[in-house]
């Protein structure tokens, strides 16, 4: 099992999932025009991480902005780690967003109410 | 385009091919704006969706997209592009269901991000119902009879200035 390392592109942003760290991050904007493929790796190197004994980690998400298809995909994210919450790993995650921007945190507080992982929203 | 438009100050525009390149530069210009305070996140968040619109569902042709602020103070947002018709009666289609949605815009699109993806869509359609929601539903789509078969789609979001700037 390797670390998941993407660099930040123009519309996409830096993910850094470490297989043995207890904290990752993705961080940046999220609009990629198509927003599945993106994700796609990110999902399956959960599902692999969890496969393989990974014990969970707190995943910290400090993003700009993202589109509509990637908040489906962030959704789909949340729910990987909360499956791998209900087989035992320990995922939380940390929201981090612009104190002056009020539609992220309450992007943040709807993905808090949809799911049922260990959620912390804070201002940066 | 819309002939208000014409009296209007434009902050952004672009006309012609939308290429992907295209799109990154008007989204970067945009962004630019933010930094200056000319406008507000919540713009560039309309305009991000409705640029992505004619990329995943315009047809071939030209397209026309501005950033302009209404003699009132409004910033509005419009694109005009070539469609499919199919494509013109979804975009209708969805404008309709904001519509009548007005008041529940916020969980329509929560309770949409829990359904399946199509995976022959590139998008999760869920941009206009959030562009709806992002302009308290202040949301024009027409369609007008188009060159080739298609459609022409025109869309127009206005911002009031509590969230353009």
């Amino acid at each position: 099992m390797t670390d998941l390392q993407l660099q930040a592109g123009i519309n996409t942003p830096k993910v850094s999932l470490p297989s043995t760290g207890n904290e990752g991050w993705i961080e940046g904007n999220c609009y990629p025009e198509n927003a599945f493929a993106f994700f796609e790796p990110i999902l399956t190197w959960l599902r692999n991480y969890r496969a393989d004994g990974g014990k969970g980690m707190r995943i910290c998400v400090k993003l700009d902005y993202f589109n509509t298809s990637s908040s489906k995909c962030l959704l789909d994210l949340l729910q990987t780690l909360q499956d791998a919450n209900s087989e035992g790993c320990a995922f939380s995650v940390r929201w981090l967003y612009c104190e002056d921007d009020p539609d992220m945190r309450d992007n943040g507080e709807e993905f808090a109410q949809d799911t049922r992982i260990p959620f912390e929203i804070r201002p940066y | 385009m819309d002939s208000d438009a014409d009296q209007a100050m434009e902050l952004l525009r672009h006309s012609g091919q939308l290429s992907a390149q295209d799109a990154q530069r008007l989204l970067e210009e945009a962004r630019g704006l933010v930094a200056s305070g000319k406008i507000s996140r919540c713009v560039f968040r309309v305009f991000m969706e409705l640029i992505q619109n004619i990329r995943l569902h315009g047809a071939e042709g030209s397209a026309s997209v501005r950033i302009y602020r209404e003699t009132d103070g409004a910033l509005s947002v419009e694109t005009v592009n070539p469609a499919s018709k199919s494509d013109a009666i979804r975009a209708l289609a969805r404008a309709e269901e904001a519509a009548s949605h007005a008041d529940s815009l916020a969980p329509l699109i929560r309770a949409r991000r829990f359904m399946p993806h199509d995976e022959n869509e590139a998008g999760a359609g869920l941009g206009l119902l959030e562009v709806s929601r992002l302009c308290s539903c202040a949301l024009k789509v027409r369609e007008n009879a188009g060159q080739a078969g298609n459609s022409e789609l025109v869309i127009k979001a206005r911002l009031e200035h509590k969230n353009s700037l």
